[in-house]
């Protein structure tokens, strides 16, 4: 939404429109609590950004990197809102030091991105073979997510 | 041990995929840089996944209890490498509550430190417990990843039932020459006073009662009834039993039976027991802090096995019942065959009192006049059969789990008593 507020003009009212959207699904997934749900929320700010960004203008947006970090925040804090509310154990300092991982968390997140945004700005190949190697890197992720994510005995 | 992904790890996976296809679609460096984040949590993730080595202990203060009373156990975590975050739960079986110490608990645990938790476990209920199933749960600084897994260290604890407070028992009719507290109706050297007589040469002189030799103008001697322990048979009827909810008639019956065996230990007579039900189980009479055990333990072990086969008394051996004891049966008085085998043993002239454990209570009257017709037909039947047994001349007492059991051994004696003086 705040995407939307920075927008002038007629793609104001749909940028804001996915901003509802993206706020409520995540509202949403914590109340409900659905991981998954969350999940598609984050997706609808992102994709929110990237609307903007498609529909505003072919000039480079400096600002990724910190939607990034705060995507990324927005994030943590949700799973981390479900997890305080599954109950479990207390135990002293915990919380502390979780706030403190999940701020270095969001440097290190901060960084990556404008890490990625400066090699971007920098390397400026096009055509068909970046774009396979885009895509071959996004396979390659996507393969290696799952086969982590599998629950192992 | 279990590796589970957190969920977050899940989305954010997808969440990256979507950036880079997003970047595609789009041909702008900026959905690479928001996918970046995500993609450095995964990053992370790949480098926290280090199975944990954690060595769980559980130690119990003891391994006998009485119920009502309370048990420590003692859980130790020894970490053989560094461990955000650990957390332990004690699975408690039903009859047990923890009273004090946290369960589960979390710590975090360095190299090779280790940490204890002291849980104060109160025993609510009798029976036989295994404790020690101890489920763990691991993760990393940054929650990513979780490792379950299951320790079985087990500690058996058995928990006596608390013995009620007696005043009387039933008396064994005949009794055995050893020494013991039972007051016999022969008469002999003892403390209770019976009967004065003439003085007899061989007579000792301290029998001799002085006030009535003065006023008979010759010599009289107290007699006395010897006390003489007896041969107690407690027989316990598990071939059925009334329940409701948690409650039943089996459970009160093992109550009453504990009861009347640490009583009648005390009292220094030998006690046996003859478990008859779908499974017949005996302990042969005998005495001392071994038995007491033996036959606590005989009772925790009791259960109701169901079972069609018909059982008589033939089928106990014979030496659990010695010629003059006393059976106390300890029955709901629902199945047949354990009203045969009490009919039988009376038939056989063996001496038999009989504490019904009412199911009464167990059973709703019901709401409509057919269901409460067919209850007060049942109530009367009952009392038929009590009538029966009574009329064989078996001692029975009506005994609720709720009341006092001293109440219902008192109506025994009561009943005795009566019997007796109708014989003479």
């Amino acid at each position: 939404m705040t995407v939307a507020l920075l927008s002038h003009g007629p793609t104001a009212r749909l940028l804001m429109a996915v901003g509802v959207v993206a706020v409520v699904t995540l509202g949403a997934g914590i109340a409900v609590p659905s991981p998954a749900t969350i999940g598609v929320g984050l997706a609808f700010l992102g994709g929110e950004y990237c609307l903007r960004l498609v529909l505003d203008g072919p000039s480079a947006d400096g600002r990724a990197a910190v939607v990034a970090a705060a995507l990324l925040a927005a994030g943590e804090f949700a799973f981390w809102s479900i997890e305080l509310r599954g109950g479990g154990t207390r135990e002293p300092g915990r919380r502390a030091r979780r706030l403190g991982s999940e701020f270095a968390l969001g440097l290190g997140g901060l960084t990556v991105a404008a890490l990625v945004l400066a090699i971007g700005d920098v390397v400026k190949v096009r055509g068909l073979g970046i774009e396979l190697v885009g895509g071959a890197a996004a396979a390659a992720l996507l393969s290696l997510a799952v086969r982590m994510l599998r629950p192992e005995r | 041990m279990t590796r589970r992904p957190s969920p977050r790890l899940v989305v954010y996976g997808a969440l990256c995929a979507f950036g880079l296809v997003a970047a595609l679609a789009v041909r702008r460096p900026e959905p690479v840089a928001l996918a970046a984040p995500f993609a450095l949590v995964l990053a992370l993730a790949a480098i926290a996944d280090r199975a944990p080595r954690v060595r769980a202990w559980i130690e119990s203060d003891r391994e006998r209890a009485l119920e009502g009373e309370e048990v420590e156990v003692i859980l130790a975590l020894r970490a053989e490498r560094r461990v955000a975050q650990v957390e332990a739960l004690l699975v408690v079986p039903r009859g047990l509550q923890i009273v004090g110490g946290e369960n589960p608990f979390s710590v975090g645990l360095g190299e090779g430190e280790d940490v204890t938790m002291q849980l104060r476990l109160e025993v609510g209920h009798w029976g036989a417990y295994a404790l020690g199933d101890l489920r763990l749960r691991a993760r990393d600084p940054l929650a990513l990843w979780a490792w379950e897994w299951r320790v079985s260290r087990p500690h058996h604890l058995q928990v006596y039932p608390r013995p009620e407070a007696l005043r009387t028992l039933v008396a064994p009719l005949r009794t055995n020459a050893a020494l013991g507290s039972a007051i016999t109706r022969a008469k002999g050297d003892g403390l209770e006073f019976a009967d004065v007589r003439a003085f007899v040469p061989g007579d000792r002189v301290r029998s001799v009662n002085w006030r009535a030799s003065a006023r008979r103008a010759e010599l009289i001697v107290n007699e006395r009834h010897p006390e003489r322990s007896g041969d107690i048979v407690l027989f316990l009827d598990t071939f059925a039993e009334a329940r409701r909810l948690r409650e039943s008639s089996l459970d009160w019956a093992i109550r009453a039976t504990a009861t009347l065996a640490d009583h009648y230990l005390d009292r220094r007579d030998r006690v046996g027991l003859v478990a008859f039900g779908g499974t017949l189980r005996w302990l042969t009479p005998g005495s001392g802090l071994r038995q007491r055990y033996l036959l606590v333990e005989a009772l925790l072990e009791t259960e109701l096995l169901f079972s069609y086969a018909w059982k008589d008394v033939d089928v106990i051996p014979s030496r659990t019942m010695p010629p003059g004891a006393l059976v106390i049966a300890v029955t709901p008085l629902l199945d047949s065959r354990a009203i045969a085998a009490l009919l039988d043993l009376r038939a056989r002239g063996r001496d038999v009192a009989v504490v019904e454990v009412s199911p009464l209570r167990f059973v709703e009257p019901g709401v409509e006049p057919h269901e409460q017709l067919a209850y007060r037909l049942w109530c009367l039947r009952r009392d038929e059969l009590v009538a029966r047994l009574q009329s064989r001349g078996i001692a029975v007492t009506r005994w609720s789990g709720g009341e006092p059991l001293g109440a219902a051994i008192e109506e025994v004696n009561s009943f005795r008593r009566h019997a007796q003086l109708a014989r003479r």
